[in-house]
């Protein structure tokens, strides 16, 4: 009986998952269904860095904006080579990047100097990808896996504490640019 | 024992192999500095502490790291691991004894099940010699191995050291093929592969097999047959898709220092602490093999064979056609430094790249079969797409399209970068998909804290300040009318109370003390009192609402 019980409960309980998990698509599909193909094309070429340097909230926001007719090179985490995507993408001439909106930049992660932190949790709604740690009067830290480096998160300390690092990028191949052929 | 099939394009460079295995196997003298690239592993030993020789000094996630001889552990520190990379590595300084920790003892294999023959493997920190580097236990855990393919091959130019170690100590290479193959279980059919440039070697390979039940396949010496999957494509007749293991089709492929070392650990007792380096090329005084401590600066193995800088153009880690210059001579021998190149001038490429002509010969060499010269084309255009398209993933790097290339195109070196390029572009894709994601997870998060916000904030007050009064008043009233039921259960609980206590006092008999009677009184007085009080605010509740009416 208990079995059954049980086996019941958690045929409710996964019910109930299947249902939420359904509900949650369903709006992440009237969410995108707003946007025309061509939306979503530019949205999957922008670095989702979620910065809002070209200022709009978000990186799906620019490329509906993109999309409405406005200037694609106003993007400086995606730089020349994102700028360079879209041209393609648009079939427009590639341009540089608009100065105004910032410059690109070598991908940077950020970091809390802990001794610094006191803890007031003003940094963790500013993040868009949820990727800092922290609750009141705790350590705060960042998780550098999922930073994109957005640089939003560092307005918002009272104390100044966080600070935007560069990532070491993959090995140099200087010494491949030397391999002579031995024959 | 003849090649069943011909190797697809391939070429044959000057092999430039006698020199280094006219004389046998040298020992170098102990460096005074062993480098220990630390890997995906922590430290075991505090640094300042002795260990002795083959004591693992590391271990976790990857291949155990030993001591390669005894003396102190200095520090870890960031240094050259190999051509391109750095890494943690730990410092050992010998102290000269190469004193054992424990004398290493043969292993009772026969009461060993495959679980603890596999253990013995990892911890023995065996891995391939030939050059990959990937963990051999990794390898010998899989399950329906049908073929065993052993490379005997070396095709690569310059490079004897598995020659050497044949000629020396074959019988332990066929005792080491003998344990791979009671490892793997499957009881499978093992294929030697040997090209037919080094006779001594077969010979040495033929007498110790005797009558085994071993194939032993003889194939024309051709670069780049050694190539693991072009050899098991050889002899087998099966050709792995390049993003699958061999494994997966019931291969495992090893090489003779491979299972030569398999030998050593199990029926030895010895982890792996030293390999064979092929020390070669115009620039090397006395080209030979030698038998070099794991760790070893490539320094030290240059000092010990009469480096002269003015005469050497280049050193190369590696053979004469993968082999990449090192820029750190500090630079340690590790598992899969097979060969170091002294370069002299004369064999460095002699002129500078010129434009492609089209010719095609890339195209006729390349052993699978791609076109570098549509590669190159699109490499130069940072045709990413295009690449992908034109199977970049599929080359090995062999370099037999560079050997062959008339404008002497660097192909292989632009093919590695565009490699690199193309997975950064696929990792970074796959980065923006993950940030979007969470990016949309973090809005829905805002969106419904925001709501429940706001549904609170709706149950605390449900009269806003814009509504009007009478409504608010109407709300009073309707309060006051539902809380006089409280009260009137108040008012009745102390009724019954002070009840229950005149009773008491009512049956308390004559031999009760004074004090008890004083007492129940007092309780009496009290529950009047608080009866009283409940009347009057059940009357006052109902004059209130009254009032409002």
């Amino acid at each position: 009986m208990i079995g059954a019980g049980s086996a019941l409960l958690a045929l409710a309980l996964l019910g109930g998952l299947l249902v939420l998990v359904a509900l949650a698509w369903e709006r992440a599909l009237t969410d995108a269904g707003a946007d025309g193909e061509l939306t979503i094309r530019i949205d999957a070429l922008l670095p989702q860095t979620q910065c809002g340097r070209c200022g709009h909230p978000g990186c799906l926001p620019y490329a509906r904006a993109i999309a409405a007719g406005e200037p694609f090179n106003r993007c400086p985490p995606g730089g020349a080579s994102t700028i360079a995507a879209l041209a393609e993408l648009l079939g427009a001439e590639p341009r540089p990047l608009d100065p105004a909106h910032g410059q690109e930049l070598p991908r940077r992660v950020a970091f809390i100097r802990e001794a610094d932190c006191i803890g007031c949790t003003k940094c963790l709604p500013a993040c868009p990808v949820d990727a800092i740690l922290g609750a009141t009067r705790q350590l705060h830290t960042v998780i550098a896996e999922l930073c994109t480096g957005c640089d939003l998160c560092v307005e918002p300390c009272p104390v100044d504490c966080i600070e935007l690092i560069a990532v070491s990028p993959t090995p140099p191949s200087s010494a491949a640019e030397r391999r002579p052929v031995a024959t | 024992m003849s090649a069943r099939r011909r190797l697809r394009g391939g070429v044959q460079p000057p092999s430039h192999k006698a020199a280094s295995v006219a004389g046998p196997i040298r020992d170098l003298p102990l460096p005074s500095l062993l480098i220990l690239p630390l890997g995906d592993n922590h430290l075991l030993r505090a640094p300042g502490s002795w260990v002795g020789k083959g004591e693992p000094i590391a271990d976790g996630s990857g291949l155990p790291v030993h001591a390669s001889t005894s003396g102190f552990i200095r520090d870890i520190e960031t240094r050259a691991i190999d051509a391109d990379r750095h890494g943690p590595c730990v410092l050992l300084e010998p102290d000269g004894d190469d004193r054992w920790r424990e004398p290493p003892r043969p292993l009772p294999i026969a009461t060993l099940d495959r679980a603890q023959l596999l253990e013995a493997v990892r911890a023995a920190g065996i891995a391939g010699l030939g050059g990959g580097g990937f963990p051999t236990a990794t390898k010998l855990a899989a399950p329906a191995i049908h073929t065993l393919v052993i490379n005997a091959m070396e095709c690569e130019a310059y490079v004897t050291a598995d020659d050497a170690l044949l000629r020396e100590a074959a019988a332990e290479v066929v005792a080491g093929i003998g344990l791979a193959a009671h490892i793997l279980a499957s009881a499978p059919r093992v294929v030697i592969g040997i090209e037919d440039d080094k006779p001594e070697a077969l010979a040495a390979l033929r007498n110790a097999l005797g009558g085994d039940d071993i194939e032993l396949t003889v194939l024309p010496a051709r670069y780049p047959a050694g190539a693991e999957r072009l050899l098991i494509a050889l002899l087998t007749g099966l050709e792995i898709p390049r993003d699958e293991l061999p494994v997966a089709h019931g291969i495992v492929c090893l090489n003779v220092a491979t299972v030569h070392a398999l030998q050593r650990a199990l029926g030895h007792g010895e982890p792996l602490l030293e390999r064979i380096v092929t020390l070669s090329g115009g620039a090397c005084r006395e080209p030979a093999n030698y038998r070099v401590p794991l760790g070893t600066p490539v320094a030290d193995l240059l000092a010990a064979s009469g480096y002269e800088r003015e005469r050497c153009a280049s050193v190369l880690l590696g053979g004469g056609m993968m082999g990449r210059p090192l820029a750190d001579l500090q630079t340690p021998v590790t598992r899969s430094t097979h060969c170091v190149l002294l370069l002299s001038a004369e064999e460095m490429r002699p002129t500078p790249p010129r434009t492609c002509i089209r010719c095609g010969w890339c195209a006729d060499v390349c052993p699978v079969a791609l076109l570098p010269q549509q590669l190159h084309r699109h490499a130069l255009a940072e045709d990413l797409g295009a690449l992908a398209r034109h199977h970049l993933d599929q080359c090995l790097g062999c370099g037999a399209c560079d050997h062959v290339c008339p404008s002497a195109i660097p192909l292989t070196r632009q093919f590695a970068s565009a490699q690199a390029a193309l997975a950064q572009l696929r990792a970074d894709r796959q980065r923006a998909d993950r940030d979007r994601d969470r990016f949309l997870a973090h809005q829905q998060r805002l969106a419904r804290a925001a709501a429940e916000r706001e549904t609170r904030r709706g149950e605390a007050h449900p009269a806003t300040p814009g509504s009007d009064l009478a409504a608010l008043a109407m709300a009073r009233a309707a309060g006051a009318g539902a809380s006089r039921e409280p009260l009137e259960r108040t008012a009745a609980a102390a009724a019954d109370r002070l009840r229950r206590l005149e009773n008491q006092l009512a049956e308390l008999d004559a031999g009760a003390s004074a004090a008890q009677r004083n007492a129940l009184q007092a309780r009496i007085a009290q529950a009047r009192i608080d009866h009283d009080a409940a009347l009057r605010r059940l009357a006052s509740g109902s004059t209130d609402a009254g009032a409002t009416h």
